[in-house]
């Protein structure tokens, strides 16, 4: 009772309060804006709050991450473009109801359907995280070598089409967490003579740089002018009684994909979306009007896109493994924090899970509230030009990552990092399992030396959990290779029902 | 020209793979040389690194076995006069490299800067580099944004946070 008593106390602190609002209103900003990822605006972010408390760090990261789901929604209605990659659902339906007049009311639908969402993924936030983490804190090394393969497993397989290529940059990844003294021997390792590696590669100037130069230099590569259109006709906000029926379901089922599809290891916010917006085609009335304008399809993405936010945030926390790439960099923070995400960490500090959970409500209600506001503004924003964008990243960039350790070879670093992203982006190589791999490295380094030293290598073998976990971790690597085949001998002859729709081409708003 | 452009993505993929392979070979051989400074019973610090390594490298040749076969079946698809179909990558646009170049050397000069002039003298230059590059034109891209943006972090990072700048 006094943990959550000591949880509750934390949120009133003015700090907490002030910085939950401030990654709200930033979270609505990053979301809105396409080309700011959540991951990178959360990196960027931890170059600023590496200096305060933990929870007033918690306090500004996660309404970040809660808030930008909310605001992603906007652009991918307005201008068929969606704001982080985890709203691409969203424009199936959404952009459609937009050229149709009704981009109000799918605005008003899909911020209900993400505050349903929101909610539900919190709920089970509080209900499964601590469960799952005194399970967890019964691993000995080697359960938690085989949760560390398989974590890293889960998301190269979410990377499909990509499967050798994603194998390949988890693989660099953990190579990259090598780089440093060695943990027991205290040899230096791939450090090359240079002193600036001794302590490891930086991590948040890595993730700066893979994440946020990486996407604006992308983006000067490949960006034209006149590439879309924004939708100024809003028509009515409100639904009416029978479009409100008409929605409940989609919810439901968004919710319920949404939370299961987060809490599997890696999997986020766009998979979650499409995945709901399928099943919601399926179980619906009206499956020719998905991908034309339903609303029920554009509830049913936005609400998955949300409810997995806390399904992600629970094998992060309890775990200690990220359920996407924000919670990779989230959880590197914490780690710099002092605070040492897995199964120890509702252990040591019982009050933390409270206070989670409050911010994530306060910023779930707060983030609605605000997808409420009709503001003109925002629409307006969206037709910001890229070079006031660009050239704003790229110095936050380099400034945030300055700030961390007051070192320019951080900063170095995160150039050297930007050039390796573009690189990993433009040759079809996924930059998360990289991170996945530099953060959970010594982790699965360590244990694995600790099994070795204890039982040997028939130790991870004949451990029933750990033999488990690793034939998981065979079977998801095999999955897509299985399925691909299945779809191939099913593919000739057969409609593409269960297909789904390309965006919409960007067109002008009916005049 | 069909042809051409089905057959560029397997040659493409093929220097990817030689390229990852290269790479996998480079960590193999770093990870081989790391002495451990003292014996023990532990695996010793050279092991992991070294079986990731390896495993880079098969993942590699994976890789390029693949981008071979590929290429040799659109080679086939191509003398059956079938259009094999490019994989998708987006385009680079006009300018698109030289925007990049230009930006990374601005950061270059920058960090030169850094040492010699003030954060509040040399960052408004870079960002009307930055904007100059992205298309920017005109006294509010290059001299009041600039201007206004280093104020704002002067303000967060050098006076709020108290970051040497």
């Amino acid at each position: 009772m006094n943990a959550v008593l000591d949880g509750l106390g934390a949120l009133t602190e003015p700090g907490v309060i002030g910085g939950l609002v401030l990654g709200t209103v930033l979270g609505m900003l990053v979301g809105t804006f396409p080309g700011i990822s959540v991951t990178m605006a959360v990196a960027l972010a931890s170059g600023f709050t590496l200096t305060l408390e933990p929870v007033q760090g918690l306090a500004v990261l996660l309404p970040i991450y809660v808030a930008a789901s909310f605001g992603d929604r906007v652009p991918a209605i307005l201008i068929n473009t969606p704001g982080t990659p985890a709203s691409i659902a969203s424009t199936f339906d959404g952009f459609p109801l937009a050229r149709q007049g009704k981009a109000g009311l799918a605005l008003t639908v899909s911020a209900v359907g993400s505050l349903v969402g929101g909610l539900a993924g919190i709920i089970l936030f509080i209900v499964a995280a601590n469960p799952l983490a005194s399970v967890a804190l019964q691993f000995g090394p080697a359960e938690m070598f085989a949760l560390v393969v398989f974590g890293l497993t889960m998301m190269v397989t979410v990377a499909e089409g990509q499967l050798v290529k994603g194998l390949f940059a988890g693989l660099a990844g953990l190579l990259l967490g090598v780089v440093g003294l060695d943990p027991i021997t205290g040899d230096p390792r791939l450090t090359f003579g240079v002193e600036l590696l001794t302590s490891g590669l930086p991590f948040i100037a890595v993730i700066i740089g893979l994440f946020g130069i990486a996407e604006v230099f992308e983006q000067m590569l490949t960006h034209r002018k006149g590439e879309s259109t924004v939708i100024t006709q809003m028509g009515r906000w409100t639904p009416t009684r029978e479009e409100r029926r008409r929605i409940r379901k989609p919810i439901a089922i968004g919710s319920g994909v949404g939370v299961v599809v987060g809490v599997m290891p890696a999997a986020g916010g766009d998979i979650a979306g499409l995945v709901s917006w399928t099943q919601a085609r399926r179980s619906s009335r009206r499956p020719e009007e998905f991908g034309k304008g339903s609303l029920e399809g554009l509830a049913a993405a936005d609400t998955a896109n949300n409810a997995q936010v806390g399904g992600a945030l629970i094998t992060s926390f309890a775990l200690g493994l990220p359920g996407d790439s924000v919670s990779a960099v989230l959880l590197g923070s914490m780690i710099i924090w002092g605070l040492t995400p897995g199964p120890t960490l509702f252990r040591d500090h019982p009050d933390l899970i409270t206070t989670v959970s409050g911010i994530l409500l306060l910023a779930t209600a707060l983030a609605f509230l605000l997808s409420l506001l009709r503001l003109r503004g925002v629409v307006r924003l969206l037709d910001l030009p890229r070079h006031y964008l660009w050239s704003t990243i790229l110095i936050c960039c380099a400034v945030g990552t300055y700030s961390i350790n007051n070192n320019p070879g951080d900063v170095l670093v995160m150039l050297i990092a930007g050039l390796v992203g573009l690189a990993m982006r433009r040759y079809g190589f996924p930059a998360g399992p990289l991170v996945l791999g530099l953060l959970l490295g010594p982790l699965a380094e360590a244990n694995l030396r600790r099994t070795l030293v204890i039982g040997g290598p028939g130790e991870i073998f004949t451990n029933p959990i750990a033999a488990a976990l690793l034939v998981l971790s065979v079977l998801a690597l095999a999955w897509p290779l299985l399925r691909r085949r299945t779809r191939a001998s099913r593919a000739a002859g057969r409609t593409p029902e269960g297909s789904l729709p390309s965006p919409n081409p960007p067109e002008g708003p009916p005049s | 020209m069909k042809g051409s452009k089905a057959g560029a993505v397997p040659v493409r993929e093929t220097l990817i793979a030689s390229g990852a392979l290269v790479l996998a070979a480079a960590a193999l051989l770093s990870s081989r040389a790391i002495e451990p400074a003292v014996r023990s019973h532990d695996i010793g610090p050279a092991a992991w690194p070294t079986v990731l390594a390896a495993c880079m490298g098969v993942l590699a040749l994976v890789m390029l076995a693949r981008a071979v076969s590929e290429a040799a079946r659109r080679r086939q698809a191509d003398a059956a006069g079938a259009s094999a179909g490019a994989d998708a990558v987006e385009e680079v646009a006009a300018g698109g490299p030289a925007k990049v170049l230009t930006a990374l050397a601005a950061f270059v000069v920058y960090g030169a800067a850094w040492h010699l002039l003030d954060f509040r003298v040399c960052t408004p230059l870079l960002l009307a580099a930055l904007a100059a590059i992205g298309g920017g034109r005109g006294w509010r891209p290059l001299v009041a944004y600039p201007i206004g943006l280093t104020a704002l972090l002067w303000l967060l990072f050098g006076y709020l946070l108290e970051v040497p700048l």
